[in-house]
């Protein structure tokens, strides 16, 4: 009966979007997490409305002021306003943080998934790919590969899929490994389903609950890492302002103007933090065993 | 000669398990050298305890298990061992399995009526409202009414599930059922409605049934020949009113025994098993039950008796019976 229980609580805790909302919302967190990520979203959609000065824009006259009424976060060392850029920054660090992970996403299900599912010879193959990937620290590998591919923000964005389908491969292969001798995909199996059926319409949909959980957490990781090639001028190249970059050129005036440095650091770390912190409840609300 | 739908033949399946990380991989021998056959509109019961290999022996005759190289499946004259995958898919309509856990073989997130019509979208060319039409029918010969098909799984207690799964499966218009353990996950006051059902449908849809299970009551209740199962290997099999007034094999009588009685007239001289079932790694020489068997004497731990007829229908694997 053991295995009714726990397949009892897994119908329950995926089966209805509204129940896990529900659960979600319930925590503080969760809420503080969703309102930071959807002012970003703002923030990148509408980023010409937010926007007071034209992120491009030089006005050496006004180079290097502090925040004021005029440019509420500052300007650079070419008058260029920060509020403009860091507004226009959050663009580049979005679309990095879904492009990259979705890239590493469908990746790692696809080689995740027939690892799991049809095993033997492709299944340790596959698990050595995973090994490989995993083994290199996700910026040198990503640095690396940048240095082969050259910048650019695909090209940055592939850097990181590459870097980082291992983990989402890892909890694909997983998943499928464990649900393919569910009696219900048995079941399947003698009802003379074909494998792409059983695939997508039984074990993909109850496999999705950890890896939605493990894209909350990479989405920030695939933003930090942006920043660090863009601070290292190997990401985003200029005049397009990306928060890495924006730090990089602030880092020479530290001293006499650190707003140039603060403003886009802060936005890096509300934005991981907010994902963080989804990313924790959304995993407890859909964990059983934390529940009620 | 009855009519045979099934003939199975020096069947057996290993599993291998690695003893040490370094050792050499040992063998369980799960089911080992059996010959059976059960005949077109019977249902052939198979008891014995868990781990002795009647689940096992289920699954290869779905083809969800390998067997060893030797062992033959027979269906209507034909090796279902050695199918390719189109020929499968033809054999998987005939033959279909009812898993013991209701609870484990509904996809979750498929709500009843979509479940039921996917056998259909998958085996028959039919329009949208003839697969809706036939699932209310099925749903109808299985006790559930039309409400049930937008429920999902887990709004279901366990007896509704297991119709679901009965549903399910007759989609296919199978003549072959496998029902393994069907009613054991279930509540006691559920079980007779489901194993009523068994019998209605056998009788509407023509079904010949496998029936397994360790409940001894259930399994007179709905077979008409029983086969008893010892670790891997058949030793004793009869008509279900011969074998439960006359049975022969000593395993037999301890499992009779066993069934609780509120007759107090056989208190005391009850033969009850003492241990467990030995380790199917290193079986006992000789006869398997030996160990455990009230009237084994010398020969029993050297040769091993072969099943042999000791009346119509009736064959047992007993030196002494």
């Amino acid at each position: 009966m053991a295995e009714g229980v726990a397949s009892t609580e897994l119908a329950k805790s995926d089966n209805t979007f509204y129940g896990l909302m529900r659960r979600l919302l319930r925590s503080k967190a969760a809420i503080f997490g969703l309102v930071i990520i959807g002012l970003m979203f703002i923030c990148a959609l509408f980023a010409p409305l937010i926007a007071t000065h034209d992120y491009a824009k030089q006005d050496l006259p006004s180079m290097l002021q502090p925040p004021s009424n005029a440019h509420l976060f500052g300007t650079d060392e070419f008058g260029r306003d920060i509020f403009s850029r860091v507004i226009y920054g959050s663009r580049v660090s979005i679309k990095v943080g879904f492009l990259a992970v979705g890239i590493s996403l469908l990746t790692g299900l696809f080689f995740g998934s027939i690892a799991g599912y049809y095993g033997r010879l492709l299944d340790s193959v596959i698990c050595a790919l995973i090994d490989i990937a995993l083994a290199f620290p996700m910026t040198l590998l990503a640095i690396a590969i940048i240095a082969v591919l050259g910048p650019g923000l695909f090209n940055v964005c592939l850097a990181i899929a590459l870097s980082s389908w291992g983990s989402f491969a890892r909890i694909a292969r997983g998943q499928f490994l464990s649900l393919k001798n569910q009696e219900f995909v048995e079941a399947a199996r003698i009802l003379g389903y074909s494998d792409a059926r059983i695939i997508f319409r039984h074990i993909l949909p109850n496999s999705l609950a950890p890896l939605v959980v493990l894209t909350t957490l990479e989405v920030p990781k695939a933003i930090i890492v942006e920043a660090t090639l863009s601070f290292l001028g190997l990401g985003i190249q200029p005049p397009l302002p990306s928060w890495g970059s924006i730090m990089s050129s602030g880092r020479s005036f530290l001293f006499h103007a650190p707003w140039i440095t603060i403003f886009p650091g802060v936005m890096i770390i509300l934005i991981v933090m907010g994902f963080n912190l989804l990313g924790d409840a959304l995993r407890d609300s859909l964990d059983p065993r934390l529940r009620d | 000669m009855p009519d045979h739908l099934l003939k199975v033949r020096e069947l057996s399946v290993n599993f291998s398990v690695p003893s040490s990380f370094f050792g050499k991989k040992q063998h369980i021998r799960a089911v080992d050298g059996i010959d059976f056959d059960v005949r077109a509109g019977e249902v052939l019961g198979l008891v014995g305890e868990s781990g002795c290999g009647k689940s096992t022996l289920g699954r290869v005759i779905v083809r969800l298990a390998d067997a060893q190289k030797n062992s033959k499946v027979y269906y209507r004259g034909v090796n279902v061992l050695t199918l390719d995958k189109n020929q499968l898919k033809e054999y998987r309509k005939k033959v279909q399995m009812i898993f013991q856990d209701p609870f484990g073989s509904l996809n979750p997130r498929l709500s009843v009526g979509d479940a039921i019509e996917e056998v259909l979208i998958v085996h028959e060319e039919a329009t949208k409202s003839e697969r809706r039409d036939k699932v209310e029918r099925l749903m109808d010969a299985v006790g559930l009414t039309r409400r049930y098909q937008t429920r999902y799984p887990h709004e279901l207690s366990g007896g509704e599930r297991q119709r679901v799964v009965i549903a399910r499966a007759l989609a296919i218009n199978p003549e072959f059922l496998i029902c393994d353990e069907p009613v054991s996950a279930l509540d006691v006051s559920i079980r007779a409605q489901i194993i009523n059902l068994f019998e209605e449908l056998q009788k509407r849809f023509n079904l010949t049934y496998l029936f397994i299970s360790h409940d001894m009551s259930v399994v007179r209740h709905i077979s008409t020949r029983v086969a008893v199962m010892y670790l891997g290997k058949i030793v004793e099999i009869a008509e279900t009113d011969v074998l439960f007034e006359n049975s022969l094999h000593p395993y037999t009588e301890a499992l009779l025994e066993a069934i609780p009685d509120v007759s107090s007239d056989k208190k005391g001289r009850r033969k009850l098993l003492e241990g467990d079932v030995p380790s199917p790694l290193s079986p006992p020489s000789g006869c398997r039950f030996h160990p455990r068997c009230f009237r084994a004497k010398e020969k029993c731990a050297i040769d091993e008796p072969a099943l042999i007829k000791k009346g119509a229908n009736h064959f047992v694997a007993c030196h002494y019976a």
